[in-house]
């Protein structure tokens, strides 16, 4: 059980300026157990706030809802994009008030809320959704817990729409410009014209996404020790 | 994976490796799929194109029966059986089709459909009287009141396309030997039809790259088409024909001068109408043809799907298949367009009076259908012109008065007036045509519909006694 007036105090002393090391020594010589004070940090690295959304670049998050909105038009979902947005950030502010109050538990309930809307919204966003907290799942457990999985699976999210959307484009300009420049010829052919590179080019966007939306998220920089030396 | 040098040439390494890997299986799938296919397709064919080529055959054994029939004046109500050799060399069909037979016709001569009559030895089995290992069928009939078997004999397809069709027109008339001579040569090109076979593997996936099997598959339904279109106006010209030819109550003279008087009279309109439904389908087609038309509102609103059409349209499947539907319309205006002109160019032709009447019966025959089945998709103005309607006249009124000018009471039941009502007026339309028509037969008041002109119709022809 996390000792809830500790982790208070450390984050109201690290607001102050007071340096990680220096506050974990001083609470050693309270007499507050190594444990107690490794658990009270864990939980502070794991808390979620408005601001901490803003970890993830702000381009970023701007143009995931503008791709988003548009896939949404593209696919004849626009409706379901309007949603989801509104669903996401809604989440985004609602998680904040539970996270301040403390409110783990229904911290927990609105992130599972969460997927459950996605498949009544709109299946695929869902499928993107579960492919992006497994992600996050992996760096979460990788990185030891020391960041908000919210945080995470948000982040990926938006790197994976965004891939995706990037990818699509690509395939959209394929079809309006190469297209009109191609012979009639067999599925198979067109398939290795058109769908072939864009497919390819997936990995290397997403790739290239998930390194720009966790740019600013510390996950690199932590050490197995950092916590406690 | 990340923050690590040179980690994303790793990771993409890898996944160039995966995604080679995805192909190559996906590659290998394809080509046991696409052999698999071309079996498949090859033997549908066959056995499409076998059945079309065994139904010709049936009929002509048919034409030949009818004639044997008809020539030794036998009746006309038969029963038949085929006579079919098992792998045992037992000959097989249906026996009791042989019993109580009084005479047997058989080595049928196929010109002159005469045959030799043996008496039937009940002491033996039909296949022990006759050789029956080179009969087709077996046809039972009736010579007044004695039962008669016809042996149909195996044929050739070259003697058996040359038996003429069975028909009560006279076999030297001029019309009658034209269109036996022209079902004539559909049945032995349909006979000669093939489509080759391929068994090579790699020429099969090259072929089916190329798109070889959709051209097969549009080959195929073309040629169907053709045949259809080509029949179905022959069998009806003849049976028309037929019909004209053993009712004529008029002189015949009389009856060419009318006929060539409405034949005159409606020829351009339809012509007009044939103009107007290619110029129509020109349209259309340049319409369907345009990268813009993919993004009306005809396809799929999204904006995914209808680019996604655009990737289909550059399929040779759709495009076969676009291609085919487009063929199969030229095919069907040519041959539409061809049973009216043709005909119309022949109508001057040196013949006898008899077969000139039929031609011209023919001819004016499909007049009025073009012109009936065109009207009701066309504006009006193109329709009233060619029924001679003025602006401000009533359409069924106009329909009416054309279909009393041919002078056919049964065109008044023609299936676009009163039955499919795309004409607005078509109800109408038809019960005014039997109103006029009740002039000459009074029984045709009881056809109309409309309660009020029923009246009207029965009180004009038997006036109430005052």
């Amino acid at each position: 059980m996390v000792n809830k007036k500790l982790a208070e105090w450390l984050k109201a002393e690290e607001t102050q300026g007071f340096p990680e090391n220096q506050l974990v020594a001083f609470s050693l010589k309270k007499g507050f157990k190594k444990r107690d004070i490794e658990e009270a940090i864990l939980y502070l690295k794991q808390k979620f706030s408005i601001k901490v959304i803003f970890k993830i670049p702000s381009y970023l998050i701007v143009l995931f809802f503008i791709f988003l909105l548009s896939l949404g038009w593209a696919l004849g979902e626009f409706l379901s994009s309007v949603l989801l947005s509104g669903a996401i950030i809604g989440s985004v502010f609602q998680m904040s008030y539970f996270e301040k109050k403390n409110m783990d538990l229904l911290s927990w309930a609105l992130f599972v809320t969460l997927y459950i809307l996605y498949i009544f919204i709109y299946v695929p966003f869902f499928i993107i959704a579960i492919f992006s907290l497994i992600l996050a799942l992996i760096v979460f457990f990788k990185n030891k817990r020391q960041i908000n999985l919210y945080l995470l699976s948000m982040s990926f999210l938006i790197s994976i729409t965004l891939a995706i959307s990037t990818v699509l484009l690509i395939y959209i300009f394929e079809l309006i410009i190469i297209i009109q420049y191609l012979p009639n010829m067999n599925m198979i052919y067109l398939a290795l014209i058109l769908y072939a590179p864009s497919l390819y080019l997936l990995a290397p966007v997403i790739y290239i996404y998930n390194k720009l939306a966790l740019s600013r998220i510390d996950i690199y920089q932590l050490s197995p020790d950092t916590v406690i030396r | 994976m990340y923050g690590k040098r040179g980690s994303f040439v790793i990771y993409m390494m890898v996944w160039t490796v995966v995604f080679i890997a995805v192909i190559t299986i996906v590659g290998i799938y394809a080509r046991t799929q696409i052999i698999q296919f071309s079996e498949g397709f090859e033997k549908e064919i066959a056995i499409e194109l076998d059945e079309l080529k065994d139904g010709i055959v049936d009929e002509k054994y048919n034409h030949l029966a009818l004639n044997i029939i008809s020539e030794n004046n036998l009746s006309k109500e038969f029963k038949e059986s085929l006579v079919i050799i098992d792998e045992n060399n037992r000959i097989i069909y249906n026996v009791p089709i042989s019993r109580d037979i009084d005479s047997v016709y058989t080595n049928c001569n196929i010109a002159s459909f005469k045959c030799e009559i043996h008496e039937r030895n009940f002491q033996l089995t039909l296949e022990n009287q006759f050789n029956l290992n080179k009969i087709r069928k077996i046809i039972l009939t009736k010579d007044q009141n004695k039962n008669v078997l016809i042996l149909i004999p195996i044929l050739n397809n070259e003697d058996l396309i040359n038996i003429p069709i069975p028909s009560t027109l006279p076999k030297d008339l001029e019309m009658y030997k034209e269109i036996n001579q022209k079902l004539k040569e559909l049945y032995a090109e349909s006979l000669k039809k093939e489509f080759p076979s391929i068994k090579d593997d790699n020429q099969i996936i090259r072929l089916f790259l190329d798109g070889y099997y959709y051209e097969r598959l549009k080959d195929y339904v073309l040629f169907i088409t053709e045949f259809g279109l080509q029949l179905s106006p022959l069998r009806a010209d003849l049976e028309l024909a037929e019909d004209e030819y053993n009712s004529t109550e008029k002189s015949i003279q009389l009856m060419i001068l009318e006929y060539n008087k409405t034949i005159e009279r409606y020829y351009p309109d339809v012509i007009e109408i044939n103009d107007k439904i290619k110029a129509d389908e020109q349209k259309k087609r340049v319409e369907d043809d345009g990268i813009e038309h993919f993004m009306s509102d005809k396809y799929p609103s999204n904006f995914v799907d209808r680019i996604s059409l655009m990737f289909s349209f550059k399929s040779l499947l759709v495009s076969s298949i676009r291609n085919l539907g487009q063929r199969i319309t030229d095919l069907r205006t040519t041959y539409r367009e061809k049973s009216v002109s043709e005909q119309y160019q022949k109508k001057d032709i040196q013949e006898s009076d008899a077969s000139k009447l039929l031609r011209l019966k023919i001819l004016q025959d499909s007049i009025v259908n073009r012109i009936l089945n065109n009207c009701p998709y066309f504006d009006e103005t193109i329709c009233m012109r060619a029924l001679g309607c003025g602006q401000n006249e009533n359409a069924a009124t106009c329909m009416a008065d054309f279909l009393y000018d041919i002078g056919d009471p049964e065109l008044c039941n023609h299936p676009y007036l009163g039955g499919i009502n795309e004409f607005e007026d078509a109800g109408s339309a038809r019960d005014q045509c039997y109103f006029r028509f009740s002039k000459q037969d009074p029984s045709l008041c009881l056809e109309i519909k409309n309660n009020a002109l029923q009246f009207q119709c029965e009180n004009e022809l038997f006036p109430p006694l005052s």
